[in-house]
């Protein structure tokens, strides 16, 4: 039924942004982390998102101009281990500084991770509101002639 | 679901053609009991597929409600012609002096 | 036999399809705005959206006309795309889902209503 279509869409989405939400908040919280098991310094998450198309089709008059279903799911493809070089911070005094006084400390931003918490929040939020709406609707159309 | 039947309807059915030669137009009423009867049968059909097909998920909530009111409106009519036609049968009888 | 008993039949039962299949098409809009929603952040995705017609065909031999209720999922971006090429907007998405909302218990109320006044005729004006 396609009103708990639209439920689970709303909630593939909030999962989506929760997994951002926690990945924002596990990298501030390694903003300092010089030693992993890996070695070196942590290395920044990003969470990769990808669309994913409903397997069910909506019905048979639909005309879709995308080539795929009409309503279009979400999920994360991969939490991604980011490439980027290490900062390399002047920092003499630090147990983990090399030679020349350098500590290699990992690429993330505090500011950067807020803004994608905070994103990741409002769109959360956005997917509560798509469920009340369901809901009201639900109970709107069970009201039909009564 | 099951929708309780509107009861035999045979002998006032056959009644009719009796009313129409008193000029009343009875035949009309015949006709109109079988259609009735026909939108009756279909409807009471969707509004039970529409009730499995919510079950099952296939079916839209909103459509299922329609379907089930169609049903509902389409009994009540079967039912008023039913009464309809009883009464004018048994208006003949008393003519008849029955 | 009172004719306003038989104003109930094949001719108006459609009329609450009609209204029917506008439900439908609201409520499938709402599963197009909660993918756009559920898509805030996907890189490189583009909104979309529903709309729908009401096309009137006539066969040209029997002279009898359908009227057909069709559907069409299109693109619609609520912005230019962004740095990940994404283009659906929140607001624009919210604002969007509210509409359709309402207009579903528009639609809603008249179905209802509707129904209520053929419930008194199929009564025959008894309730």
């Amino acid at each position: 039924m396609t009103l708990l279509r639209t439920l689970d869409l709303a909630a593939a989405g909030m999962t989506a942004q929760r997994t951002r939400m926690n990945v924002a908040a596990m990298n501030i919280a390694n903003k300092s982390t010089t030693r992993t098991e890996e070695g070196g310094p942590y290395r920044r998450r990003d969470v990769v998102l990808e669309a994913v198309p409903r397997d069910e089709p909506f019905g048979d008059q639909l005309v879709t101009a995308m080539g795929d279903e009409p309503a279009v799911g979400v999920r994360v493809a991969e939490i991604a281990e980011s490439k980027d070089e290490p900062m390399l911070v002047y920092d003499p005094g630090h147990p983990d500084a090399d030679p020349n006084g350098y500590v290699a400390m990992p690429n993330v931003s505090g500011i950067g991770e807020m803004v994608n918490l905070l994103g990741a929040a409002r769109a959360y939020e956005a997917g509560t509101t798509v469920m009340q709406t369901v809901r009201t609707m639900a109970e709107q159309a069970l009201r039909i002639g009564r | 679901m099951r929708i309780a039947g509107i009861g035999d309807t045979a002998p006032a059915a056959a009644a009719i053609p009796a009313v129409a030669d008193e000029g009343t137009g009875g035949t009309a009423f015949g006709d109109k009991l079988e259609a009735a009867m026909a939108d009756l049968e279909k409807t009471t059909t969707e509004a039970d597929a529409a009730g499995e097909g919510l079950v099952t998920g296939e079916v839209d909530l909103h459509e299922a409600m329609v379907s089930i009111e169609k049903a509902d409106l389409v009994l009540r009519v079967a039912g008023t012609v039913r009464n309809k036609v009883i009464d004018a049968y048994q208006q003949l009888v008393q003519a008849a002096g029955g | 036999m009172s004719e306003k008993t038989l104003v109930l039949n094949a001719s108006t039962l459609p009329g609450l399809d009609r209204l029917a299949q506008h439900l439908g098409y609201h409520v499938e809009r709402q599963a197009v705005i909660a993918g756009n929603l559920a898509n805030l952040d996907t890189p490189g995705f583009r909104a979309r959206d529903l709309s729908f017609d009401e096309v009137l065909t006539t066969t040209r031999e029997t002279k009898e006309s359908t009227m057909t209720f069709e559907r069409t999922v299109e693109t619609a971006d609520d912005e230019v795309p962004d740095e990940d090429g994404n283009t659906v907007a929140l607001e624009s998405q919210i604002a969007r889902m509210d509409e359709t909302n309402i207009r579903f218990r528009a639609v809603a109320e008249v179905l209802s209503r509707r129904i209520g006044m053929l419930r008194y005729a199929a009564n025959d004006g008894r309730g």
